[in-house]
């Protein structure tokens, strides 16, 4: 990686003493569902898409069963249909991104002043603070999210991972010492 | 944009430094597209389908419903210039990758400036080659782009080398023979 840099990376050779806090835990659907709340209420594009999209499902319905002077079976049925597909959707998403890594095994993520390290016994991430924009805290966890425009990256920190008194206080410190509440 | 190569007995390693844009994700994402075989592109057709029946029940309107199916389908063709567009545009703030393919257990490694990815063997679930790169997937059934290796960052006999060493450790998906 680049010269001179002073970071752990993903060989975990810290080049000098940091703070650090460790968090182990198995990923939780919960946990990415988590980031994808905290995802879409700071894009909010997709909030108000949904929005707007159900707001114009209850017009249809509403027109629909003025006009015809009763519900109309088939009207009804999609339009329960585009509510459960709305409420369902970030829940599939969570189930499809647990797939992808629930079978990893346990998750070792070590936070310090050089960035975030995330390790399993498959592969490793090494992130430095500057790759995120921010970080939100939920009752939890603590989500951090890439700086791109559209959030393409999220790191979810559960708050069950820290095993140790004071380690979330820790953490929270570490946080908002390298990078931003949004 | 270099390459450097390095062989031992034990392990025989690729090093690569490259940029990425958006031909290259646009590659990449036909390329997985193709790792999915007929039975996923049928898969893939399932929303538009959805969709002109939703449209077909509420207004009976085989006219509406055409519309619709060509609403799908242009969606369907833009959606992997609108991913490769959003990664190119992440890739773009990311700058030079750095990416060591090796033999050992180690794997893959990929970073650019500001993180660091190792990815052992037994988490990737194959690899597609298209004439331009070699696409790194993750495992089946989703095999979703982990990353890009364009060919323009390599040599023919650090192609030929990668095509091998990707081939000893991943099964090659949706394989083409690669144009030279």
């Amino acid at each position: 990686m680049d010269e001179g840099r002073s970071t752990r990376g993903v060989d975990g050779a810290a080049g000098e003493e940091h703070a650090e806090v460790r968090l182990t835990y198995r990923p939780e659907p919960a946990d990415t569902l988590a980031g994808l709340r905290v995802r879409e209420r700071i894009k909010r594009t997709g909030l108000v898409l949904r929005w707007v999209f159900l707001a114009l499902w209850v017009g249809h319905w509403l027109f629909s069963t003025v006009r015809h002077g009763n519900a109309d079976v088939v009207s009804t049925v999609l339009f329960v249909f585009v509510v459960l597909v709305l409420w369902g959707y970030p829940r599939i998403q969570a189930a499809h991104v647990q797939r992808l890594v629930g079978w990893q095994g346990e998750y070792r993520v070590t936070v310090s002043s050089a960035g975030i390290t995330c390790a399993n016994d498959h592969s490793t991430l090494f992130q430095q603070w500057v790759f995120f924009r921010g970080y939100r805290e939920t009752a939890g966890h603590f989500v951090l999210i890439s700086r791109d425009p559209n959030i393409m990256c999220l790191d979810v920190l559960p708050k069950r991972g820290a095993h140790e008194a004071g380690e979330v206080d820790r953490l929270r410190a570490l946080l908002d010492e390298h990078t931003a509440r949004v | 944009m270099t390459e450097g190569l390095s062989s031992t007995t034990e392990d025989a390693r690729v090093e690569l430094r490259y940029e990425l844009g958006q031909a290259d994700w646009s590659d990449a994402f036909r390329a997985r597209g193709r790792a999915h075989g007929l039975r996923g592109r049928l898969r893939g057709l399932a929303g538009p389908v959805f969709l002109v029946a939703v449209v077909w029940l509420l207004s009976r309107d085989a006219l509406m419903a055409g519309f619709a199916l060509l609403g799908g389908l242009s969606g369907l063709a833009l959606r992997t210039r609108v991913l490769a567009g959003r990664h190119a545009r992440v890739g773009a703030s990311l700058g030079q990758w750095n990416v060591t393919v090796s033999d050992s257990g180690d794997g893959v490694r990929f970073g650019c400036t500001d993180m660091e990815t190792r990815r052992g063997w037994r988490s990737l679930g194959g690899y597609v080659e298209s004439a331009a790169g070699f696409v790194l997937l993750s495992p089946a059934p989703h095999l979703l782009v982990v990353h890009y290796l364009p060919k323009r960052a390599m040599g023919r006999d650090t192609v030929d080398r990668l095509r091998g060493t990707l081939g000893r450790h991943l099964p090659a998906r949706g394989y083409r023979p690669p144009r030279h």
